[in-house]
């Protein structure tokens, strides 16, 4: 599909995933989107490196993850003045209320469980960053 | 001669002056409506000549016939089974309007349907290339694991692997539950296990799930012709309902290439460390 409205700058995102072949995927699928530029980081600590060194506009992260996980990452996010607004995704196996409860109330802005299909978070990401989709 | 009345008692019989009479009176009668008409029609043009434009009665059925039978070949030719996709799950947004609309609606539905096929293949091409890339038997079960979890949607599952000369199977990793818990599954003879290994290739679409307790199902796990190893599905995560369409797929994807990998892990653990020498690999290749 095409964009009708890109971006005056390219966007960047971060995903945070520490499974190789899911954090394939979810760059696959997002640098599919017109402008966006997708980078990826191992897990936790890896994210904060990154995320000191560029500005991004969005994070999508899983939560299972060795050393700092996805939710520890929320928080320290919405601690720190840069990325106290930024919005967040959080991809995650973890499919019971009172997980999504917990992300949603450390300030994530969306939560969507494993498997997922992968048009379904194109569509999330879009409409976060207010990418419109032309359906000519 | 006979005419029937309107059908309440005995026909009437009539004279061919009484006739000509009756139908003289009819012609008449037409005259005069013939007339009537004209004359309506043109007070009709005196109070509204804009719509002089209006085609007569019978001019006006006629285009309205012509134009029913043309929307009839345009839909004859229309080509919309080309544009419809593969059911997908129905929603409200599924419901296609008419006309241009409709044709719209198609297509955003076949790009969408061909986008999630797109997704599907790359889930699989990633899969497959990072069974292919792993050195060691831990990264095969890493990547199992990773599959299983977050392309499938399996919550709880338990690698075996067998033990040829006992005949069993024993357990090497599992995930939401204790190794410690898993005991030896034996093969016996007749067991849909045996029939597993008897059946010696890659699981597909439409073959048994071989199990017979209260797992989901036992995947082979196949290198070549031979089992080396055995995946029992034992439950979904809380949010997936079920096997899904491409999920068989991917279960296929795993019985081959996770049994492959399975195995360059172990050759590649017993064999001698060696360089990668040219003649060596002439040698090897015939050239």
């Amino acid at each position: 599909m095409t964009d009708s409205t890109e971006p005056t700058r390219r966007l960047n995102v971060l995903v945070v995933e520490d499974s190789p072949p899911m954090r394939k995927m979810i760059v696959f699928a997002l640098s599919r989107v017109k402008g966006l530029t997708v980078n990826e980081a191992d897990d936790g600590v890896d994210a904060l490196r990154k995320l000191a060194q560029t500005r991004y506009d969005l994070i999508v992260t899983d939560i299972n993850m060795p050393i700092l996980d996805g939710l520890k990452l929320v928080k320290r996010l919405r601690a720190d003045g840069a990325y106290m607004r930024v919005p967040i995704i959080i991809i995650t196996t973890e499919g019971a209320a009172e997980d999504r409860q917990r992300a949603l109330a450390l300030g994530a802005n969306a939560y969507i469980t494993k498997p997922i299909q992968a048009p379904q978070v194109i569509k999330l990401v879009k409409e976060i960053l207010g990418i419109v989709e032309d359906p000519r | 001669m006979r005419v029937q009345d309107s059908g309440q008692g005995e026909p009437e019989p009539r004279s061919d002056a009484s006739l000509q009479e009756f139908f003289g009176r009819g012609e008449t009668f037409v005259r005069q409506l013939i007339a009537e008409n004209a004359r309506l029609r043109s007070e009709l043009h005196v109070a509204q000549p804009q719509r002089d434009d209006l085609p007569a009665p019978a001019s006006l059925i006629e285009s309205l016939m012509a134009r029913v039978a043309e929307l009839e070949r345009e839909h004859e030719r229309e080509p919309a089974t080309e544009l419809e996709p593969e059911r997908e799950p129905s929603g409200p947004e599924s419901a296609a309007p008419n006309g241009a609309d409709g044709d719209t609606a198609g297509l955003i539905r076949r790009i969408e349907h061909l986008e999630h096929e797109s997704y599907h293949l790359a889930s699989m091409y990633v899969a497959g290339l990072q069974f292919h890339s792993a050195r060691t038997l831990s990264e095969v079960l890493q990547t199992t694991t990773e599959v299983l979890l977050n392309f499938v949607g399996v919550g709880a599952f338990t690698l075996f692997v067998l033990d040829e000369e006992r005949r069993v199977l024993f357990a090497v990793s599992r995930e939401g539950g204790e190794l410690e818990e898993c005991g030896e599954v034996a093969l016996q003879d007749g067991g849909p296990l045996a029939a597993m290994i008897q059946r010696a290739r890659p699981w597909t679409r439409g073959d048994p799930a071989y199990a017979d307790d209260a797992a989901i199902m036992y995947l082979p796990l196949v290198s070549n012709r031979r089992l080396v190893a055995v995946l029992r599905l034992e439950s979904f995560l809380a949010q997936k309902p079920g096997f899904e369409d491409n999920d068989y797929s991917l279960l296929s994807m795993i019985s081959e290439h996770a049994g492959i990998a399975i195995e360059t892990a172990w050759i590649r653990a017993h064999a001698k460390s060696a360089l990668l020498q040219r003649q060596a690999v002439e040698q090897l290749v015939g050239a």
